[in-house]
């Protein structure tokens, strides 16, 4: 009896160990909030929208009271005295004197509706994947592309056909002109950093970039764990003018644009494709807001995984078998009592809960879901439960013997020697092979 | 022969058989529902493009109907007047280009002589005979024609209508250029497929003198053919492989591997009015979902066909060792009456045979039958 007790024990510590050693190479999940249902109590929830470009300079009527704080524009509000950019800016309005000035802010009218905004997404870097909290900190170029034909200048104003402005004196210059109300939906707080460069070519066209260096809420799906992909998820999303006004879309250069740097490199994870797709928001009265997603696939690397995760549970497995495969039969009856076995049996329960408590507690993620950890964990108990039924049928009341008979019982038992291990490998084999797929 | 093997052998390599052919016509027959979706998602992607360029080919033969029919064109176009032409179209062509992806239009006079390009107002009035088709077939039927091909300014979807005077003369052509790249890229943004146009080398060092340089750039050489444009240059690329793209007849369906997912690839060859091979539409589709339900299923049938055999086999191990042999071989021995759980068929057969027995041996030793 005793030495069954200590292959219990023994066992018990092995698959503790390796759930400690899954503990010690993992990161700590938690329930991943979907894009745009943020949890209340979820830290990672997304913040309020962050504008990429400032609100026009004329404040609208407020009908609810305001916020006690103010989302935090991307960009500052526009200072009272501009900043002087290194080369100064031609003005529209001082190129065509005769004409009455404009208002630059305004939507620009002069090509008709919608004024189409380019959009492309650079992936600059991507540092860490959260797939716990469902998040990911990554540094960002979001690059917009639009004509205001309002800020053509002549050729020869500016060197090169070309104005560049940086830093403080683009954000001076955006507060002055028209620039799409966009936000980056999906942020999660504020971002780190944020940094804009504003392009203005002679025929009129706009090219801003808007580095930003944050933490991104995305949607995560483990249902294909360890063996998944993910899509790191950029929502670029329009506030206040509908898809009637403002459209936002992609062309070959966009698409071109929008990639992973090259040297990015992440633990666990390779990057793979950047996606652009468009995903119009109902809005009110049968209207829709322009949005664009910029999602960069990340495939996981599962090798460390599968050893701080799959080993244990395909280790755990073997617990049930040891109490039919220590088991011999002698002149008609079983040499092992039953409640030696039992104990295998039930130290194997432990073992499997404490390996489930480990993961749980390691993975909430994976725990919330369907998934082939969920599914190896439902197997080992569903074999403990076997190990049960066949200790009482077989060992302790000797049900088959008394039925049918000594010999089908003896040719039960050693049918399940085999039988049994391989329906349970085979299964849990199909279930990591299925999530491969 | 051994009853003990061969019986057992016999009945589970039935059983084997059985349930593999079972399993193998089940996946086959899932197979041929993934084949099916696979095969419709082609279709749909064959007919998603031709619909697209036949609206692009309407669009530029609306323009050019409509210009055509002005009477300022015929006007001044029967007098060649160039210079009235640019006048009076070249902020049209501004707002077209600018919106409404016009990348060329011009002014033609017979044979196949141009007039004025309101894309390129400077370029020289050249003779078009040896590389455009449809202008020369336009200016000779004096009819409308339309398809893709490649002009000095690269290729477009192309409208030529001929344009008459006031007495029904015929004066010339009136030619609309839509770009190509708007209108795959429109695809992409719509219904999420990535999309590749790769022309003829040959055709475009030829005759694309003026188009954009980065087009000869060796990254974009598949075979015998220029990528000019794609959705997604790095999945188009691996996607297009010069052993399909060259000599292409018809449309070809294949599904490769790149970056790690299966993407359905569908070739069509394009050619230009004249019927001449000018490049190949690659259109792409991902078909990982596709593929990853067909590997699942298979799995899962795998699984349910080994659980099959297993349990199937343990079923004639017991009932042929457990309820046949053993039992037989306990009569046999002579101690099965006592010991075993017999059913009736066998405990017949064991008290028979111990009477047997006992009848066989002589006198005085009847004691030693059990």
């Amino acid at each position: 009896m005793k030495r069954f007790a200590l292959v219990s024990a023994l066992l018990l510590a092995v698959v503790l160990a390796f759930g400690l050693a899954a503990k010690s190479q993992a990161q700590v999940p938690r329930p991943v909030p979907k894009t745009g249902e943020p949890s209340d109590s979820s830290p990672a929830s997304p913040g309020e929208p962050q504008l990429i470009v400032p609100a026009p300079p004329t404040e609208p009527t407020a009908i609810v009271p305001a916020p006690p704080t103010e989302p935090t524009a991307i960009v500052p509000a526009p200072p009272t005295e501009p900043p002087t950019p290194s080369v100064e800016p031609p003005s529209a309005t001082a190129a065509q004197p005769d004409r009455p000035v404009e208002d630059l802010t305004k939507l620009p009218l002069a090509k008709g509706l919608p004024v189409v905004v380019r959009v492309a997404v650079y992936f600059a870097t991507v540092e860490e994947i959260d797939e716990n909290e469902g998040t990911f900190d990554a540094t960002i170029d979001l690059r917009l592309r639009w004509e205001d034909p309002r800020l053509r200048y002549p050729d020869g104003d500016v060197p090169g056909g070309m104005l560049e402005l940086r830093g403080p004196a683009a954000e001076a210059r955006l507060a002055t002109m028209w620039s799409p109300q966009l936000s980056l939906a999906n942020l999660v707080d504020e971002p780190k950093r944020q940094i804009h460069g504003l392009r203005l070519w002679a025929n009129g066209d706009v090219e801003l970039m808007v580095r930003t260096i944050a933490k991104f809420a995305t949607p995560i799906d483990l249902s294909q764990f360890p063996f998944d992909k993910q899509q790191l998820r950029v929502e670029i999303l329009s506030l206040g003018e509908d898809v009637d006004r403002l459209f936002l879309d992609f062309r070959q250069r966009d698409l071109d644009f929008s990639r992973v740097a090259k040297g990015v490199e992440l633990e666990e994870w390779r990057p793979g494709l950047v996606e652009l797709s468009l995903a119009p928001v109902p809005g009110w009265h049968g209207e829709a807001q322009a949005r664009v997603y910029a999602s960069l696939e990340v495939a996981r690397l599962p090798g460390r995984t599968v050893a701080a995760v799959f080993i244990p549970l395909l280790a755990s497995l073997l617990i049930p078998m040891l109490a039919l495969w220590l088991n011999s039969v002698e002149e008609g009856g079983f040499k092992v009592e039953a409640f030696e076995l039992a104990n295998i049996v039930i130290g194997g329960l432990f073992a499997v809960v404490a390996l489930n408590f480990t993961i749980s507690s390691e993975y909430p993620a994976l725990a919330g879901s369907d998934n082939t950890v969920t599914r190896l964990l439902t197997l080992n108990y569903g074999t403990l439960a076997v190990a049960v039924v066949m200790n009482l049928v077989l060992f302790r009341f000797d049900l088959v013997k008394r039925i049918f008979g000594r010999s089908p019982q003896e040719a039960l038992f050693r049918y399940l020697m085999w039988a049994f291990p391989t329906l349970v490998f085979g299964t849990a084999v199909a279930m990591v092979l299925a999530s491969m797929a | 022969m051994k009853f003990r093997r061969a019986a057992p052998a016999v009945l589970i390599s039935t059983v084997v058989v059985v349930v593999l052919v079972s399993a193998a016509i089940s996946n086959w027959m899932f197979s041929g529902m993934t084949d099916e979706v696979e095969r419709s998602r082609f279709d749909q992607m064959e007919r998603i493009l031709t619909r697209n360029i036949k609206s692009a080919v309407g669009k530029a033969q609306a323009r050019a109907e409509l210009v055509a029919s002005l009477p300022a064109t015929r006007r001044l176009l029967a007098a060649k007047d160039r210079d009235g032409l640019l006048a009076e179209y070249s902020e049209m062509f501004q707002i077209q280009r600018e919106r409404h992806e016009v990348a060329q239009m011009q002014f033609a006079v017979p044979p196949a002589t141009s007039l004025l390009r309101l894309h390129t107002p400077d370029a020289p009035q050249d003779d078009m005979s040896g590389y455009r088709p449809l202008i020369v077939a336009a200016n000779r039927d004096q009819l409308a024609h339309t398809g893709i091909s490649v002009a000095r300014a690269g290729p477009a979807v192309f409208a030529v209508v001929p344009v008459h005077d006031g007495k029904g003369n015929h004066v010339g052509i009136f030619e609309v250029g839509i770009d190509i790249g708007p209108v795959i890229e429109g695809l992409k943004s719509s219904y999420d497929i990535e999309l590749g146009f790769f022309v003829s080398e040959e055709l475009l060092r030829r005759v694309a003198l003026n188009a954009p340089p980065e087009i000869f750039d060796e990254e974009n050489r598949v075979g015998q053919y220029l990528r000019v444009y794609a959705t997604h240059g790095e999945l188009i690329k691996a996607l297009s492989r010069s052993d399909d793209l060259d000599g292409l007849e018809e449309s070809r369906r294949v599904v490769y591997q790149a970056l790690g997912e299966d993407y359905g690839v569908l070739l069509v060859p394009i050619r230009d009015p004249a019927g001449l091979p000018l490049g190949v539409m690659v259109v792409a589709e991902n078909f990982a979902a596709t593929r990853a339900a067909a590997g699942r299923s298979m799995v899962w049938q795998g699984l349910i066909a080994l659980c099959g055999i297993v349990v199937l086999a343990g079923v004639v191990l017991v009932v042929v060792r457990g309820f046949l042999l053993q039992p037989i071989q306990a009569i046999a021995t002579g101690n099965a009456v006592d010991e075993e759980v017999l059913c009736d068929e066998l405990r017949e057969l064991a008290t028979g045979y111990a009477e047997l027995r006992a009848k066989a041996k002589p006198e005085g030793d009847e004691d030693d039958v059990t």
